[in-house]
């Protein structure tokens, strides 16, 4: 059975609503807009310890500790008079006994019609429960960043000892393999240097990385050559992509900037970082790296970089996991492909400084993508070719071997890319031919003053290729052959068709000297 | 233009005289809503946020830089070298009067007046000095700022998430009002806290207006009678708008009171 609400009704409801106000499991108080106590419930009574006739005529922040006092005037405050309300905001009370009483505040602002606060609404709630476990949690959290900070900074020290050693034990493995040893020794040392660099490359990224974690690394601003930096990258990695028959490739558009104001040593690391594990975790097919640009507007270009290869790709659970320090996406992944598991967490760090974040996509046995965005501000020609030797380098060579024919034979599509791009900035002409008969064939069919020969695509006997090609040319042309690495160049040495060898990575200038003694 | 995306540099109003505002602890430029618009129509108004404040670019803070009040004027005086300003108005709120006054020290060529409102030099209490504070008083704050991640610079977080139901107060309050990272509150409140400017004071040779504001806990009114005496030629307005904040409580009177004094220049 139902009945209409009645008269007395609404005044038992009043009645209640009062004693709710004095009796509420929260304080309720109503001030001035200048924090002047006008009305206080029980329940604050209680907490606090006053008697009502106490608080008459004081302030609401004259209650607080004096941290929250300076709060409530320079946040609390100001907060309250532009957005009409603060919600849980915390604070400490000063009860009448001296105690701190901790409590989440929040105050609701009246106005007037013309729009002036009249009157502020504060509603207290307990908070000691919470702040307990607060300081609980964040004593937790002290104690596990010191101990985090103490392994850190033990790590780096001992990272750092060991830096010295490690360098005396790599410089006296290369003079040995130098040394006329027979081919058992030689595997011996290359086991010795490739295992000494394998470590120092984890000594020097716990060092990055413990670098950038104590807040020690900052970005510099310099202008540099944006094309000729992913270049140098990938011709660094190429000797490793190479001998696992991997293909490099770089593409770059058209309005990327020449030159662009930035931290060239820190793009250089977290591409070489980027572009060493994808070469590390892909067998077969390729790493590729695109700069495109996202947006340009005055004096800032913003660069979207991405690293893509075709290699085992890491498993979706994995994924959140792998920028974090010493984790790689599985216990087989460290102990097949080996490394730090710290490339990726020094990346993550390298980008933070820039403001920006490293995104993944990846598909098991498909392979990965990353990427990445970073806004430079660009630089104008002039100003970049100042500060830029290279291009220094490249108008002299203009004037001393422009005019000079060179041939190319190289079947790593990137190197000739490279190579290529030093020839043109020197005027030099040049062609290239991936197969020793194609090669040739167009030596017999044009004129050349010179030949460069990657010692991988002469297939094993690189002297019987060398004079091959010089034969084929009909004028003895001479030949310089590029090998694949420094162990090869000592093997190969220099005499019949072979002018000279030098190794891969090419030292630019090195190959500029040499080819300024062909007579054109 | 490094400065103004650093600073989130806002400049507005049609008038030739620049007048430049500087928030205080615990704020963004927020603070001026209610008194800069006031200015727009004969001056030109320029508005800031300090690094680690509003919309500042947080990534360039810098430790070492910010860890005295000179970090702030270097950016206050690149500021006015990139806008090309000279001879400005410097309205400085808490902890920016110093950061005013500085600037005004090393260039008064830039800041030609200052008006500063609620300043003080020194906030604790030394041999006869009333800075308002004792130490223990200071470093019981400090404290609390180290070890509390959760309470103080970080209060704010719970304002902008718990206004679900208010959407359209959402984006606002996401992008405004006093935006704080903690690490940088705690840094700022530091430096602004434990520093002494008292002896900087008489070095003043600019046009200076001190508003004072009643019942303020933060610099009372002997702070503020200091900061007159030692300023040469300085003017004290006390002012009936209580605490610490008349930008916001009382901008008519602060607005009158500012402009009061910017004609006694001319």
């Amino acid at each position: 059975m139902t009945r209409e609400p009645q008269e007395s009704d609404d005044r038992l409801i009043a009645e209640d609503a009062e004693s709710l106000y004095e009796e509420a499991p929260c304080g309720y108080l109503y001030t001035r807009p200048d924090g002047t106590l006008l009305r206080v419930n029980r329940t604050f009574l209680e907490w606090t310890g006053f008697e009502r006739a106490e608080l008459v005529g004081r302030r609401f922040q004259d209650l607080l500790s004096i941290g929250g006092r300076i709060f409530h005037e320079t946040h609390f405050a100001p907060l309250l008079h532009m957005q009409g309300f603060v919600s849980e905001i915390a604070l400490d009370i000063v009860t009448k006994s001296g105690g701190l009483l901790p409590v989440l505040v929040n105050s609701v602002q009246k106005r007037d019609a013309a729009g002036l606060p009249v009157l502020n609404r504060t509603t207290v709630f307990n908070a000691t429960d919470r702040k307990k476990y607060e300081r609980e949690l964040q004593a937790a959290r002290k104690r596990a960043e010191e101990s985090a900070r103490a392994k850190s900074e033990l790590l780096s020290t001992i990272s750092h000892d060991m830096r010295s050693p490690l360098g005396a034990i790599l410089a006296a493995a290369q003079l040995l393999e130098r040394s006329g040893l027979t081919p058992p020794q030689q595997t011996y040392v290359r086991v010795l240097r490739s295992s000494s660099e394998a470590l120092l490359n984890l000594v020097n990224h716990v060092l990055d990385l413990s670098r950038i974690a104590s807040g020690r690394t900052t970005l510099e601003r310099r202008p540099f050559d944006l094309r000729q930096l992913v270049l140098d990258v990938m011709t660094t990695l190429n000797v490793r992509a190479e001998e696992k028959n991997l293909t490099l490739r770089v593409a770059i558009d058209d309005d990327v900037p020449d030159a662009v104001l930035g931290d060239p040593v820190k793009l250089g690391q977290i591409l070489t970082n980027l572009v060493a594990n994808a070469v590390k975790f892909t067998e077969r097919g390729s790493v590729a790296v695109t700069v495109r640009v996202k947006s340009m507007a005055a004096g800032r270009v913003e660069l979207d970089f991405s690293v893509a290869d075709t290699g085992i790709g890491i498993p979706a659970d994995r994924l959140p996991h792998i920028f974090e320090e010493f984790t790689q996406a599985s216990y087989e992944v460290g102990a097949t492909y080996g490394g730090s598991g710290l490339g990726l967490a020094i990346v993550r760090r390298l980008l933070a400084l820039h403001g920006s974040e490293i995104t993944v996509e990846s598909v098991v046995d498909q392979g990965s993508i990353f990427r990445f965005t970073i806004a430079f501000e660009p630089v104008d020609a002039a100003r970049a070719a100042a500060a830029d030797i290279g291009r220094n380098e490249a108008i002299a060579g203009s004037r001393m071997l422009s005019g000079l024919r060179a041939l190319l034979v190289d079947d790593n599509a990137f190197d000739a890319f490279v190579l290529g791009r030093a020839l043109t900035s020197w005027a030099v002409t040049h062609d290239v031919c991936p197969t020793i008969d194609q090669a040739a064939r167009q030596l017999r069919d044009a004129v050349y003053d010179v030949v460069v020969l990657s010692a991988r695509t002469a297939n094993g006997d690189v002297p019987q290729a060398a004079a091959h090609l010089s034969a084929a040319s009909g004028r003895s042309v001479p030949v310089f052959v590029l090998a694949r690495s420094a162990a090869e160049a000592a093997a190969l040495s220099p005499g019949g068709a072979i002018a000279d060898v030098l190794p891969k990575p090419v030292d630019t200038s090195v190959l500029f000297a040499k080819l300024a003694s062909v007579p054109k | 233009m490094r400065s103004l995306a650093r600073n989130n540099v806002v400049v507005k109003g049609t008038g030739k005289r620049p007048i430049m505002f500087s928030h205080g602890f615990g704020c963004d430029q927020n603070m001026w809503r209610f008194v800069a618009p006031r200015f727009e129509e004969d001056h030109k108004v320029v508005l800031f946020d300090h690094v680690g404040f509003g919309g500042s670019d947080l990534s360039v803070y810098d430790p070492g830089k910010y860890g005295s009040l000179q970090g702030y004027v270097d950016d206050v005086l690149e500021i006015c070298r990139e806008l090309d300003l000279a001879d400005v108005i410097f309205v400085g709120h808490s902890v920016s009067a110093m950061i005013g006054i500085l600037a005004a020290i090393r260039d008064p060529e830039r800041i030609g007046a200052l008006v500063l409102v609620g300043p003080s030099p020194r906030y604790i209490n030394d041999d006869g000095y009333v800075g308002g504070f004792t130490r223990e008083d200071v470093e019981g704050l400090l404290d609390s700022l180290d070890s509390n991640y959760l309470g103080w610079s970080s209060a704010m977080a719970p304002v902008i998430m718990g206004n679900a139901d208010r959407p359209e107060l959402g984006q606002e309050l996401t992008n405004s009002f006093c935006r704080t990272n903690p690490e940088v509150a705690r840094q700022f409140a530091r430096v602004t806290f434990l520093s002494d400017n008292r002896t900087d004071l008489a070095s003043v040779r600019v046009p200076t207006l001190v508003l004072q504001c009643s019942d303020d806990v933060i610099a009372p009114d002997a702070v503020g009678e200091f900061v007159h005496r030692s300023i040469p030629g300085s003017t004290l307005v006390r002012m009936r708008a209580t605490g610490h904040c008349p930008n916001l409580s009382a901008p008519e009177e602060t607005t009158g009171a500012i402009r009061e004094f910017i004609e006694s220049l001319s």
